[in-house]
């Protein structure tokens, strides 16, 4: 295979690299839904156990987080916070 | 929102239909946004629920088993229409030939197909498999996720993977770079 060859392969592989594909997942999820008038979003609360015990939750929020930008966001909020707070203890 | 008989006269099953009502407002709304019509997105809508009626009428007359996940189920079909619908559009097959305004056309529709080609992806997610998407994006461990989705480690890597392969060789198959 020529340089060429081989730079089109790399960029390639690049283009459909995992890396590539989760930073596409996130901006997708985060921008494609809006919801201004944030209709049929479930409380605060719900989207809180939705981050610690997702299977105490009933499958329609998940589905909802899916296809929904701001209550995607607030859930990301919620599981970086998760996120740093178990960790947080862990290292203590 | 949903009439229960789509513009072909045929008949969205009352399983169906409950299930149509409740992703119904998130499902047009994006596809409202797509197709820049929100009479067409509903109708669209319907005729997807129908059809998911027909197959879901079809699988209990053989005896095969029902489909486990509806909601994903619906919106997969929905997307599909969507994309044909978008597809149907006369906008573009060669882009060398098409003038300035045309072209910004173009590159429109290339990120409406993206747009579609994320959903569907991501539509044939079961709960389980959304839960864990969700904190891995997040950068949560296999072990952390292991702990809050009730799943094996290597069980989520799994089902993580095999999203994230469909994802890549539905852009593949399309020759499309994200």
């Amino acid at each position: 295979m020529g340089t060429v060859g081989k730079k089109a392969n790399r960029a390639g592989q690049e283009a459909f690299s995992e890396k590539t594909l989760v930073k596409f997942m996130k901006e997708h999820l985060s921008k494609d839904y809006p919801n201004p008038r944030r209709e049929g979003c479930p409380p605060k609360l719900t989207l809180e156990r939705l981050a610690k015990q997702p299977q105490q939750v009933d499958p329609s929020v998940a589905f909802h987080v899916f296809h929904c930008s701001p209550c995607y966001k607030e859930c990301r909020r919620l599981l970086a916070h998760l996120k740093a707070k178990t960790r947080g203890s862990r290292t203590r | 929102m949903l009439n229960s008989v789509d513009r072909l006269g045929r008949e969205i099953e009352p399983a169906v239909l409950s299930v149509a009502q409740e992703i119904g407002p998130t499902a047009v709304r994006y596809a409202e946004k797509l197709l820049g019509d929100p009479a067409l997105a509903i109708t669209l809508f319907e005729e997807a629920a129908a059809t998911v009626s027909l197959t879901h009428r079809e699988k209990a007359a053989r005896g095969k088993p029902d489909v486990k996940d509806m909601r994903g189920y619906l919106f997969l079909a929905y997307i599909r229409r969507v994309r044909k619908e978008k597809r149907a559009e006369p906008v573009l097959n060669d882009p060398k030939n098409l003038d300035l305004a045309r072209r910004a056309q173009y590159m429109e529709m290339q990120d409406v197909e993206r747009n579609l080609i994320m959903a569907e992806a991501l539509a044939t997610c079961d709960t389980v498999t959304q839960n864990i998407v969700l904190r891995r994006l997040e950068g949560f461990s296999w072990k952390e996720i292991e702990l809050l989705c009730g799943v094996s480690g290597h069980a989520a890597r799994q089902r993580f993977s095999a999203t994230v392969q469909r994802l890549r060789s539905i852009f593949q198959r399309r020759g499309r770079v994200p």
